[in-house]
């Protein structure tokens, strides 16, 4: 004990010390390995609301780009919950306010036996079933014709009006140790960021 | 330690505890807590780490007050030490063992053979479903074969013969728009199931379809749907399309779902294997942390807890040397520590009381010592305090006043190198030998020449006390004007008694030789009346001599009274020396403007100035430049203004043998001198509260008299 206390009589070194301690647990924490990890991929483009002098509706091109890993982790029974989010918002002074939100809730499973696909949306009853992935996945993502709404909502000036699209996998949806795994792996991340939508007006 | 930084300390603590919890609870996977798990981690690292660094402040800080040297350091950090190292060795093993464990624990979850029981059942199922659709597709071909070689009018009979053969299935036929044309079966609806146009579109690329599905409103029932386009019919124009249903038996379907969920249940558990172990582990590596921080500081709390009623007891008593009697701070507590700090505070309490009665005695002895300095301040006596080898320790100010020079010098000194009483170290060191008390008388002069009758007695004090050596204590007093009056009062009692023994003949004497002159004048011889007449003459002039010396005696002996009044000195002078203006060696001059006026007797006084100017005559007679200056002038003594009066001559001056008896009756250098004048000027002087020195000049070139007189302003 007599060394210790010798080694740290140094006050600078003892400073230092107290100083890199937490920094280095810190790096530790954060410091995950990546191993390569393919990267799944959400995009959506060209997402934009067109419509008539009285009703807009949604409407762009979603592409999903599945990592073997979550393909694997489907099939394997794992439920994926992708969460849809739009919503027209208006920067202020005093922040952004919201003027419309819409969110859905898709849930993927497979039936490995049946080998079925099952989407269903928002908690409905029943499910719908798909004999491919991509045809799940489209009626999971797709956000054609999903956003139908009166133009009143507009404000006249669209000036500081943000109409944005979000399509993501979320991750709470998922099994806690799976989450656990999902929140640190590259293969995991999945999701399109807000994508702004621009307002199409009728020719 | 600050009472912020306890709170700090508290909080982070609670809320790392709280966090912990939550974060265990997440991870079991409880369903009632929706937080998010990332949050949770970071809120979890983040207070981990302000522990880490709390700790390492608190530990830092005990170092460096080790390092200080401060009072219970080291007992702090070797408490906290071993406090820590019993808190954190037992955690840390707990930690291993149960990492090891949960390793163990998630491993026995898994099971080869399970896995394998589980991918022959998933296997198993998926064909039982592929051999259904088989069959059913087989069938539905089979009845698409029939239609397309039978008449169209057999459509009905054809689908009742395979009904009939498999009474679950049910068999329709649509037109390639999706029109029903007939059904057979089970159906229990009024409207058979009619394919989607997705399907059929599906099924015009394919030609056959088979599924698996379930039917609308009924997730949980499977059925086998196949689908079979017939295009090459005899007796029809356009395609037709044969769909057979087949349901799947409630108990296959069951078991399909039971084996479904459990594999995917295996597969799920499987696949989170790392998470569940990364899950606990990270749980145990917060709990790892907060426990060996919790313990640490814990530690450091409990050592400086510890150490706080000691500290507080190293300082008091550093205080209570310089007379802080205060109690100290105790807690609400009932342990040991806390009965010291109590005991302490009664000793204090004690000390101070005894403190007070020790500053009370003290203030009383200096009181009791002040009284008594004044008392010997305020005698006439001088009184001397000698240790036991006559060093000076102690006197009051009549001692310097008697001895006529400041004692402070002298102080810690031995009697020898103090003058007057010098020599008397010897006289009393051997009295004492013989009684503890000694008297003597001391005649000897002062610096100023003035001469100096002590009577000393001298103490030689007991030792009554362990650390009191005996002392020595004189005590005095100035006897020289007591002896001048009694010298003074004998030579008047004899003058008195001669005056009247001599006087009373002196008369007859003269009266019978003038009466033998006169009666024998005339009757003598020439020669014998020569004799005679120088005979008679000697015995009258002898006599008057005599008389004249004789009433000198009756003057000194019954001086008058004085009767003192305002008198202005230069004025009185002025007058005085009218008496010998015929004398131009007589020079007066008054070195002040300011008026010169005191109290005397006038009468006195000029008596003083006759016989002081006749001395002075008499001494420069023989001069043949002999002078006399008189001086008027002021002096201040002690913020006193005195005048001062010098008569001063330059004749022979006076032998220094008889100089200091001038003042004594009968001491004369005159042949036909008296011996009184002096002594008469200085009873006058004595009289009316004035002083007088005489001194030859510094070449004994002549005699200066200094007449000193109160002035009054």
């Amino acid at each position: 004990m007599v060394s210790i206390m010798r080694c740290l009589r140094n006050k600078r070194a003892l400073n230092l010390a107290i100083l890199l301690l937490p920094i280095l647990l810190f790096g530790l924490c954060s410091c995950s390995p990546k191993n390569n990890e393919k990267i799944s991929r959400i995009t959506a483009e060209n997402v934009r609301l067109v419509g008539d002098s009285a009703n807009l509706v949604l409407t762009g091109d979603v592409s999903v780009e599945l990592e073997e890993t979550l393909i694997e982790a489907l099939k394997k029974g794992v439920r994926l919950q992708f969460n849809s989010n739009f919503r027209i918002s208006k920067l202020s002074f005093f922040g952004v306010k919201s003027l419309f939100e819409r969110e859905r809730k898709a849930i993927l499973e497979y039936h490995g036996i049946t080998r079925r696909f099952s989407v269903n949306l928002d908690g409905e009853p029943s499910s719908v079933y798909y004999e491919s992935l991509t045809e799940a996945l489209a009626a999971c993502l797709s956000i054609k014709d999903w956003i139908f709404f009166s133009r009143e909502i507009l404000p006249d000036k669209m000036d500081g009006i943000s109409i944005q699209v979000k399509l993501m996998l979320n991750h709470q949806a998922l099994p806690r140790p799976i989450s656990i795994l999902a929140s640190s792996n590259q293969s995991w991340q999945l999701s399109s960021g807000w994508v702004d939508a621009f307002l199409e007006e009728p020719l | 330690m600050s009472f912020f930084l306890r709170i700090i300390l508290f909080l982070v603590g609670a809320t790392s505890l709280g966090l912990l919890l939550l974060l265990s609870l997440v991870s079991s996977n409880a369903p009632k807590i929706d937080i998010n798990y990332t949050w949770l981690l970071n809120a979890n690292i983040l207070l981990s780490m302000l522990m880490i660094i709390l700790t390492c402040l608190l530990v830092r800080r005990a170092l460096l007050r080790y390092k200080k040297g401060a009072f219970g350091s080291k007992l702090i950090i070797r408490l906290a030490f071993t406090f820590a190292i019993i808190a954190i060795v037992p955690v840390t093993l707990v930690f291993f063992v149960s990492n090891q464990f949960l390793a163990k624990t998630i491993n026995t979850w898994f099971s080869q053979s399970v896995n394998t029981a589980l991918d022959s059942g998933y296997g198993l199922g998926r064909a039982t479903l592929d051999a259904i659709k088989t069959d059913v597709v087989s069938q539905t071909k089979q009845v698409a074969t029939q239609i397309e070689t039978g008449p169209r009018l057999d459509l009905l009979q054809t689908l009742e013969t395979f009904a009939s053969k498999n009474q679950s299935a049910e068999i329709s036929v649509f037109s390639s728009e999706g029109a029903i044309l007939a059904v057979e079966g089970s159906t229990k609806e009024l409207v058979p199931d009619v394919p989607s146009s997705s399907l059929i579109n599906r099924l015009k690329a394919s030609g056959t379809l088979v599924q698996i599905e379930s039917p609308i409103k009924k997730q949980e029932v499977l059925q086998v749907r196949a689908l079979v386009l017939s295009e090459y019919l005899i007796d029809w124009e356009d395609e037709l399309i044969i769909q057979w249903i087949e349901p799947i038996p409630e108990i296959l379907v069951k078991d399909i779902e039971a084996l479904n969920k459990g594999f995917n249940d295996y597969e799920q558990l499987l696949l989170g294997k790392e998470g569940i172990s990364k899950m606990y582990s990270v749980t145990l590596v917060f709990t790892l942390l907060l426990a060996v921080s919790g313990a640490l500081i814990a530690s450091i709390l409990l050592s400086g807890w510890l150490i706080g009623p000691l500290r507080s007891l190293e300082k008091a008593t550093k205080v209570v040397g310089l007379g802080d009697f205060r109690p100290l701070k105790t807690d609400k507590l009932n342990h040991e520590l806390n009965d010291l700090l109590v005991s302490f505070n009664d000793m204090m309490t004690k000390l101070s009381a005894a403190q007070a009665v020790a500053l009370d005695s003290e203030r009383q002895l200096k009181t009791s010592s002040r009284f008594f300095e004044q008392i010997l301040a305020g005698l006439t006596t001088g009184v001397m305090v000698f240790d036991k080898d006559w060093h000076l320790e102690q006197f009051n100010s009549s001692a310097q006043k008697i001895l006529g020079f400041s004692l402070v010098n002298y102080l810690e000194c031995s009697i020898d190198k103090i003058p007057i009483i010098s020599e008397q170290k010897i006289n009393f060191g051997n009295s004492f030998k013989q009684k503890n008390e000694h008297q003597q008388r001391v005649d000897a002069f002062r610096e100023d020449g003035s001469k100096l009758s002590l009577i000393i007695t001298a103490f030689l004090l007991p030792n009554v006390e362990f650390d009191n050596d005996n002392r020595i204590i004189l005590v005095f007093d100035d006897v020289s004007v007591l002896l001048e009056a009694q010298k003074s009062q004998a030579w008047a009692d004899m003058a008195r008694g001669l005056a009247h023994e001599i006087k009373n003949p002196l008369t007859p004497i003269i009266l019978s030789a003038e009466r033998l002159n006169k009666r024998l004048s005339g009757k003598l011889t020439t020669d014998e009346e020569v004799i005679l007449e120088k005979s008679t003459k000697m015995i009258i002039d002898q006599a008057v001599s005599l008389k004249t010396m004789v009433n000198e005696f009756q003057q000194y002996a019954r001086l008058p009274k004085a009767r003192p009044i305002n008198l202005d000195l230069d004025k009185v002078l002025r007058e005085f020396l009218q008496m010998y203006s015929s004398d131009k060696r007589i020079k007066y001059k008054k070195e002040t403007p300011d008026p010169l006026l005191f109290k005397f007797d006038k009468d006195q006084m000029l008596q003083v100035l006759h016989n002081l100017l006749q001395n002075a005559q008499d001494s420069i007679n023989n001069q043949s430049k002999g002078i006399i200056k008189i001086n008027a002038s002021i002096t201040t003594h002690k913020k006193e203004e005195r005048i001062i009066l010098s008569i001063e001559d330059n004749g022979p001056g006076i032998k220094e043998e008889i100089l200091s008896k001038v003042f004594d009756p009968y001491t004369t250098t005159k042949a036909k001198g008296t011996g009184l004048g002096l002594p008469i000027v200085k009873k006058i002087i004595q009289e009316n509260n004035a002083a007088i020195t005489l001194n030859n000049k510094n070449q004994n070139d002549g005699v200066v008299v200094q007449l000193l007189f109160d002035r009054i302003a």
